[in-house]
C-alpha cells in the first residue's frame, strides 16, 4: 500500500503542476480589506490630501516605533490623525 | 510562476516549523504575513502559495509531535493517545504512516470531489446551519451515554466543558494552547513516565496491517465527515473523528487513518466553502479572505494546483522527519525526554499565554488525568472546544 500511496502523490504532483500552468491567472490583492485598507495620505498647506500608499494597520504599528522621517503623513483611518514621527522619504512608508 | 515556486518552498519550511513546535499555529504565520506585503512588495502568487502551501503541510507534520513527544496540536488532540502507545510498542512510524495514508486519501479525493460539491454545499449549508446548535447537542449525548461510568463521563464532559468555556471568554493569548496541552499532552505524558521507562527500539520496516478495504472504507468515512465540518462551523476535527470511529469501529489503525483523512479534508473543502458562501473556517482562509474578497473558479483551481503539488512534497518530508525522529528517540532516555517536553510545553504556554494561561494549564492537566487513568473517554475533554461552541450557537 505504501508503494500505491507513493504513486498517488507522484501523479497528484504533476496533475497539481498542470493545474498550476493553466490557471495561473494574475491574482490581484483587494487593497479595501479590512487588513488593507488604511492609508498613508500627504496633506498640502491648502489641507488637500493625496493617498500615498495603501498599507495595513500592522505596518503603521512598525512604521511608528521605526526611526523614520517624514513630517507630514497622515493616517487616513476614518478620522484625521496627524503623525508626529518623520520619515526619510515617502518611499519609507 | 517563479514566485509561485518561491511561495510553495518557504510555504513548506514553515509547514515544517509550525507542524514539528506545538503551539507555533499556522494562523499567526499567516495573518502576520498580511502584515508584511506590502512593507516586502510580496506578489499575490507568492502569498497564495506561501499559505495554502505552509497549512497543508503543517496538517500532515502535526502528527510527528503527537506520535514522538505526545504534543497534541489543534486537530490532532485525540491522537496522541493512540500514536503514543503505538510508539511504546515500537511502532511510531507506523502511527505516522497511518495518519499520513489517509491524509494522502483525503488529497486525492477531496480533489476529485471539489468541483461537485461547489454545486451541492450551499444547499446543505443553508439546510444545516438552523440546527448547528442540535447537531452538536447530539454529539454531546452521545459521547456522554457511550462511557460506562456514564456519571464520571458527565462530570468529566462539564468540568473540560466549563474550563473551555471560561477561557475562551477571558482575554488569555493563543487559549487552545494551555487547553489542549493539559488535557490532552501532559496528562498523557505524567501517566506514561510512571510506566515506561525507556522508548523501546523502532521498527523502520514498520507497514501499517490494514487491508486496502478498510483503508478505503476509513477513508471514505473521513473524507464525508471532513466535508461535513467544512460547511458546520464550531465543529472541529477531533469531534468529526469521535463520531466517525462509531462506523469504523476501536481500531488504533483506524482512528490514525480517520484523524489523517479528516484534517486535510477539512483544509481542502474550506477553499470550497471560501468560494461558495464567502466562509472561512480556519485561519489560513481567513487571511486569503482579507487579501481577496473573492475568487473565481480559476483562481479554485489554481490553489488546487498548489495543494496537490505541496501535498506530494510535505508527504515525503513527513515520511523522512519520522524517521529521523524514530532514530533520535530511541536513543535517548524516555524519562528525561519527557521531563524536557514537558518543561517545554510549560515554557511554551506563559510565553503565549501568560499566567492565567499557566493556571489554565494546571486545571486541564487535573481534569485530564482521569482519562489518562483509563477510568473515561478521553475524548470527553473535547468538551472544552464543543460546550462553548454549543453555548455560541444557543445564543445566535
Amino acid at each position: 500500500m505504501e508503494k500505491l500511496l507513493f504513486r498517488i502523490s507522484l501523479a497528484s504532483a504533476i496533475i497539481g503542476l498542470f493545474l498550476l500552468v493553466l490557471f495561473n491567472s494574475e491574482l490581484e490583492f483587494d487593497f479595501d480589506s479590512d487588513y488593507l485598507k488604511f492609508e498613508i495620505v500627504k496633506v498640502n498647506y491648502f489641507g488637500k490630501s493625496t493617498v500615498i500608499k495603501a498599507i495595513p494597520k500592522q505596518i503603521i504599528n512598525i512604521v511608528y516605533f521605526g526611526n523614520f522621517n517624514f513630517s507630514s503623513c497622515v493616517l487616513a483611518s476614518g478620522k484625521f490623525e496627524e503623525f508626529t514621527f518623520l520619515a526619510n522619504s515617502v518611499k519609507d512608508c | 510562476m517563479l514566485n509561485v515556486f518561491l511561495g510553495l518552498i518557504v510555504g513548506l519550511f514553515f509547514g515544517v516549523i509550525t507542524g514539528l513546535i506545538p503551539g507555533l499555529h499556522t494562523n499567526t504565520i499567516s495573518l502576520m504575513l498580511i502584515g508584511f506585503i506590502p512593507r516586502f512588495n510580496f506578489s499575490p502568487g507568492f502569498t497564495v502559495s506561501l499559505i495554502i502551501s505552509m497549512a497543508l503541510s503543517n496538517s500532515f507534520l502535526s502528527i510527528i509531535p503527537s506520535v514522538f513527544l505526545g504534543a497534541p496540536s489543534e486537530g490532532n488532540e485525540l491522537t496522541v493517545l493512540p500514536g503514543h502507545r503505538l510508539l511504546l510498542k515500537g511502532k511510531g512510524l507506523e502511527a505516522v504512516k497511518l495518519n499520513l495514508f489517509g491524509s494522502v486519501f483525503a488529497l486525492v479525493s477531496s480533489s476529485l470531489l471539489l468541483i461537485p460539491l461547489i454545486f451541492v454545499l450551499p444547499f446543505l449549508y443553508q439546510l444545516l446551519k438552523p440546527n448547528i446548535f442540535f447537531v452538536l447537542l447530539s454529539i454531546s449525548f452521545f459521547m456522554i451515554f457511550r462511557e460506562k461510568n456514564k456519571i464520571l463521563g458527565l462530570l468529566i464532559f462539564l468540568l473540560s466543558g466549563t474550563l473551555g468555556y471560561f477561557t475562551l471568554e477571558s482575554n488569555v493569548n493563543e487559549p487552545f494552547l494551555p487547553l489542549l496541552t493539559g488535557f490532552f499532552g501532559i496528562s498523557t505524558l505524567l501517566i506514561s513516565i510512571k510506566e515506561f521507562n525507556f522508548i523501546p527500539l523502532q521498527d523502520f520496516n514498520a507497514n501499517p496491517s490494514t487491508s486496502i478495504k478498510e483503508f478505503f472504507k476509513v477513508g471514505f468515512i473521513g473524507q464525508i465527515s471532513g466535508f461535513f465540518i467544512s460547511v458546520l462551523p464550531g465543529i472541529g476535527s477531533s469531534v468529526a473523528a469521535i463520531v466517525s470511529m462509531r462506523f469504523v469501529g476501536k481500531s488504533e489503525d483506524a482512528f490514525l487513518i480517520l484523524t489523517g483523512c479528516i484534517n486535510t479534508a477539512n483544509f481542502i473543502l474550506s477553499l470550497v466553502t471560501f468560494y461558495t458562501i464567502n466562509k472561512a473556517r480556519n485561519g489560513s482562509i481567513i487571511a486569503l479572505r482579507e487579501l481577496f474578497s473573492s475568487i473565481s473558479l480559476y483562481n479554485v483551481l489554481f490553489f488546487l494546483g498548489i495543494i496537490l503539488v505541496s501535498g506530494c512534497f510535505a508527504f515525503f518530508i513527513t515520511l523522512w522527519i519520522s524517521k529521523f525522529f524514530c532514530k533520535f528517540i530511541q536513543k535517548v532516555n524516555y524519562k528525561r525526554l519527557v521531563i524536557f517536553v514537558i518543561s517545554f510545553l510549560v515554557l511554551l504556554v506563559i510565553f503565549f499565554s501568560g499566567i492565567k494561561g499557566f493556571f489554565i494549564l494546571l486545571i486541564a492537566i487535573c481534569i485530564g488525568i482521569t482519562p489518562a487513568l483509563g477510568l473515561t473517554s478521553r475524548s470527553l475533554c473535547i468538551a472544552c472546544i464543543l460546550f462553548p461552541v454549543m453555548v455560541f450557537f444557543y445564543n445566535f
